[in-house]
């Protein structure tokens, strides 16, 4: 039994074990030795050491482009939290009939393509033919250059990751506050607490553990952040919204400078990684998880 | 009419939240009403001013024809759904497997083996695309479907859930079925599978969804028009025409959300049931 134990096991893990090793781990034990090679795919590959990353440090574009990341992130990541619980208490104060609707409707945009409803976004955000301008003129508001001015195209992002993706942090935190037990509400309501000493008393503390979990992976999902400066803004203008992620997207297959992508690829997994291990230390401080 | 809304409403505040509720609602829905009423419109026209929001006579519903004359909508429909639908079923499979290896067959290093595969969860897709381009180039794979299906078969959140829904079922079901003689794939097949068929639904449609709906993949991976999928292939095109047929390209993006919208609609259960499951994992 111990022997067909062992030979079971190799097998049912098999075809995951072979799928893993092909297309992930190779691949990210390639992407560490590219790290420090030239290469373009058409001549042999060629040992630099650690001339791709002493150009990613020296280069006087890439400041620019990790303080737009940085800026990106703390703003989506709070925007989103703010707006996705504030969403999520909305939709448990109404009738329990309604809800369901609200979840629905809230949490819509979340599953639609997002390359499909960016090519909408874009018309919408034009200049001279776009909705938002046309709704804003008739209250006598200047057309705004959404997509091609260094403060507004932040604005652009803020806004359309928001009507995108606010539905993702919207439905935890509606799932959160519906795991709070209620018998909490009722001994605070015989006591006679005002709604603000019961979120700061009870709904706050109690919904730490998913604030924390909805923080940490805006965190990881918003410093990746590809599809809005790429569809809406191509990283314009200038380098104003260029990320991380465009820009080893664009060294790698406009410029097919591979090495010095995978640095670039390397130093954002690194910088990941020790802030999510920094976050979850943190965390212990903050985050309650015992109720 | 008051009384009416006296009676639903207890208090003002509650008619106030309502309100607040249905504006956040009007502001989700308005884009997307722009979208398919602007798809009606006459392609020359599409976007004069003022803009349509709900769609005005005549229904040009001639521009959802042109998208599939004059776009190769079809094609790329086929192509997405091969991709979605091939990747999903392969995955399902090999992870339905790997579960069950990892919670009824006792073996050293089980622990070891989930970490290796969940650790998959935290890898940007930026870390392994250029090495997969790379191999993908190599091997003759890329720009055909294969490049998109393989890679797309590692979708470690299928093990977790599942992993976690097997572990529920009493492993007296596989003591009996093997006292009745029965090998370990007649208890994969016939008693385990069958038995968490909707933790099959929830993963299955989650990776669907993502698989449909990526697009930096086949940005990566495809160059020919005829393996583009449909996110790839509409952006494609909508770069090389111009603003007067906005409308049949709007009509390709309203065509092209229906399956996602549909999946939702029908499937929101298991969509919230897998959202809210990738929460436990932090």
């Amino acid at each position: 039994m111990k022997q067909s134990n062992k030979k079971d096991a190799l097998i049912f893990l098999g075809p995951t074990f072979l799928t893993y090793v092909l297309f992930l781990y190779i691949p990210i034990l390639f992407c560490f030795y590219l790290a420090f090679t030239k290469y373009d795919i058409i001549s042999a590959s060629e040992f630099v050491g650690l001339k791709n990353f002493t150009r990613l440090f020296t280069y006087s574009r890439t400041p620019k482009i990790y303080a737009n990341t940085l800026k990106l992130v703390v703003m989506l990541v709070t925007m989103h939290t703010v707006f996705g619980l504030f969403l999520a208490l909305l939709v448990r104060s109404l009738a329990h009939g309604t809800q369901h609707v609200f979840r629905f409707l809230y949490y819509f945009p979340c599953i639609l393509t997002t390359a499909s409803v960016a090519i909408a976004w874009r018309y919408i955000f034009n200049k001279d033919l776009g909705i938002i301008n046309y709704f804003l003129s008739q209250v006598g508001v200047d057309a705004i250059p959404w997509l091609n001015d260094p403060f507004w195209v932040y604005g652009t992002i803020a806004i359309f990751s928001l009507w995108k993706f606010a539905g993702n942090a919207f439905l935890y935190f509606y799932i959160g506050l519906g795991n709070i037990p209620i018998t909490y509400y009722e001994a605070a309501r015989i006591d006679g607490a005002n709604p603000f000493t019961v979120f700061k008393h009870i709904t706050f503390p109690l919904l730490t553990p998913t604030i924390f979990f909805v923080v940490l992976n805006l965190f990881i999902a918003s410093s990746q952040i590809f599809d809005e400066p790429f569809f809406l803004t191509g990283g314009g203008p200038g380098d104003a919204t260029r990320t991380l992620n465009l820009y080893i997207y664009e060294t790698a297959y406009r410029e097919f400078n591979f090495g010095y992508s995978s640095a670039i690829a390397i130093s954002l997994f690194v910088l990941l990684a020790v802030f999510t291990l920094i976050q979850l230390n943190v965390s212990k401080k903050w985050v309650n998880y015992d109720y | 009419m008051i009384i009416n809304i006296r009676n639903k409403f207890s208090s003002p505040k509650q008619l106030i939240t309502f309100a607040v509720a249905v504006l956040v609602g009007v502001l989700v829905l308005l884009p997307l009403m722009w979208m398919f009423a602007t798809s009606l419109r006459v392609p020359q026209e599409s976007l004069r001013l003022p803009p349509s929001l709900i769609p005005k006579l005549p229904l040009l519903w001639s521009n959802y024809g042109k998208v599939f004359t004059t776009l190769p909508f079809f094609k790329f429909f086929i192509n997405s759904f091969t991709v979605a639908f091939v990747a999903m079923c392969i995955q399902l499979f090999f992870s339905a497997m790997a579960a069950f290896a990892l919670v009824r067959i006792p073996f050293k290093g089980a622990q070891m083996v989930l970490l290796l595969i969940l650790a998959g969860m935290m890898v940007p897709a930026q870390v392994t695309i250029i090495p997969l381009f790379i191999m993908m180039s190599k091997i003759g794979l890329y720009d055909s479907l294969y490049a998109l299906i393989l890679p797309n078969m590692v979708f470690p959140l299928a093990v977790f859930l599942l992993r976690q829904f097997m572990a529920t079922i009493p492993l007296s079901y596989d003591e009996a079925a093997y006292m009745d003689g029965a090998g370990r794939f007649t208890i994969f097949f016939q008693i385990i599978l069958p038995m968490v068929r909707s933790s099959l639904a929830v993963a299955g449609i989650m990776h669907f969804l993502l698989v449909w709906n990526d697009f930096f993949r086949p940005l990566i991976f495809i160059t020919s028009q005829r393996y583009m999928t449909l996110p790839l292939g509409l952006y494609t095109l909508n770069g090389f025409m111009g603003n007067g047929s906005t409308s049949v390209i709007l009509a390709g993006v309203v065509l092209s959300i229906i399956p996602p919208a549909l999946l939702y609609a029908f499937g929101q259960k298991y969509i919230i049931e897998g959202t809210a499951a990738g929460g436990i994992k932090g």
